[in-house]
């Protein structure tokens, strides 16, 4: 395997699993959808 | 199977034309995204939503699956192949995440745009779809990016 493939592996990985943990972080940047009570 | 000279360019620009307008689409996505979560007066941002749903259904939506079923007849129709070259692989595995994402989250687009057409106007309750929005984009355009800088530079690696 190319060294290159190696190295956009460990990044995408690491881009990968920042953005899921904002995404499923329930609040904040991550919510999908407003929480019970959310108001405004 | 290898396509003839003129069918394979006039996949390749179809591939190249789809691919770069599905970037540039969500680029202004972005742009109403950001719109849509700072702006205060209620008639922009209504508008904002309404246009980002409209954007997302007829232009990104097609652009995306045009690009990936371009892409996919064109690996397959000259000597690249899909599951050659490490860089080929790598852009299938980044488009078919996207366009998943991506059809995923056109339902939140959606929810947003009718939620702006309603009488009873209410986005504040939605404030962290909103700003999920501009993460999502952000991260699209990033993907998308590297998917061009591959084809772009198609570096080298074979599977075997």
């Amino acid at each position: 395997m190319p060294r290159w493939v190696k190295v956009f592996a460990a990044f995408a990985v690491v881009l990968t699993a920042a953005f899921a943990s904002l995404h499923l972080a329930g609040r904040g940047a991550g919510g999908h959808f407003p929480h019970a009570g959310a108001h405004e | 199977m290898t396509m003839a000279p003129g069918l394979r360019k006039l996949s390749l620009t179809t591939h190249v034309a789809t691919s770069v307008a599905w970037l540039g689409a969500v680029l202004a996505f972005l742009v109403l995204a950001i719109a849509g979560l700072t702006r205060r007066d209620e008639l922009s941002v209504r508008a904002v939503y309404i246009a980002m749903d409209l954007v997302t259904r007829f232009v990104i939506v097609p652009l995306c699956l045009a690009s990936l079923l371009s892409g996919i007849v064109q690996s397959l129709g000259t000597p690249w192949g899909l599951f050659r070259h490490y860089w080929v692989v790598i852009k299938l595995l980044l488009t078919v995440v996207s366009t998943a994402l991506l059809l995923l989250h056109a339902q939140v687009v959606a929810l947003l745009g009718r939620t702006a057409f309603a009488a009873s106007f209410a986005l504040g309750g939605l404030r962290e779809a909103r700003a999920q929005l501009v993460v999502d984009a952000a991260a699209a355009v990033l993907v998308l990016l590297v998917a061009t800088t591959l084809a772009t530079f198609k570096p080298r690696g074979a599977l075997r």
